[in-house]
């Protein structure tokens, strides 16, 4: 099993794919550690942010370049995607989210699993789990870091 | 610093602003949809335990029902293929 680290930054918004991971047929991820900061000027915004399983998968984005935390591992199989797309399909915040985070701009939130109590992934290159920004009070720079293993 | 620690925590969070003194809270995992929540005691939300899963769940209406999360990946991962299958996914 090998540790694969991402990231990206966008504009905080209402319903907007900051970054998401997919899964192929044969290979899930295991999210295990997510960072959420902005490097924008420091001011009082109210940030919501949740973590989803989609059941559809993007269209569009930029496919990010994961980095392994061994690098002498091979790439990763899963793809790491962000930037402007069609979002996927997400289950319900309410009722499905996996992580619910209520942030100031200001913050900088950290999400660890310990072993085994990751979050996974279904297989299969529909499936696959998004951080997504659900509500802002503004348009600051998001910052997100993921790290999983597969 | 605000902690709230516990034992067999399934995760850990910390918040740091420059506002207030950095919060943690430990998380536990729902045995059933897979998500983690912060532990805030005296919060007012009803969580519960099945005794099926041996573990804790988050109390959200469908997940009152014991489905193993391991068994709605599985789910998922059969509808992902019957999909691809019939060709409804690129």
């Amino acid at each position: 099993m090998a540790s694969y680290y991402g990231s990206h930054q966008t504009a905080a918004g209402t319903n907007l794919t900051v970054v998401v991971l997919a899964s192929t047929a044969a290979v899930v991820g295991q999210i295990h550690q997510l960072i959420i900061g902005s490097d924008a000027t420091p001011a009082d915004i109210a940030t919501e942010f949740a973590v989803l399983r989609h059941t559809v998968a993007a269209v569009g984005g930029t496919a990010l370049t994961e980095k392994p935390s061994n690098p002498l591992r091979a790439a990763a199989s899963c793809v790491l995607t962000g930037g402007t797309m069609t979002e996927p399909t997400y289950e319900a915040v309410a009722t499905e989210g996996l992580l619910q985070i209520a942030l100031n701009q200001r913050a900088t939130y950290t999400w660890i699993a310990n072993p085994g109590r990751e979050l996974v992934t279904a297989s299969g290159t529909a499936n696959g789990i998004g951080l997504r920004s659900v509500a802002s009070g503004g348009t600051p720079n998001i910052n997100a870091s993921l790290a999983w293993d597969e | 610093m605000a902690a709230h620690r516990m034992g067999k925590a399934a995760g850990y969070i910390s918040v740091v602003s420059p506002d207030h003194p950095p919060i943690e809270r430990d998380t536990l995992q729902c045995v059933h949809c897979g998500g983690h929540w912060s532990v805030e005691p005296g919060s007012g939300r009803q969580r519960g335990f099945c005794t099926m899963c041996n573990g804790p769940h988050c109390g959200r209406e469908h997940c009152w029902e014991c489905v193993p999360f391991r068994k709605k990946l599985d789910q998922m991962a059969r509808r992902a293929a019957l999909a691809e299958a019939l060709g409804l996914v690129k």
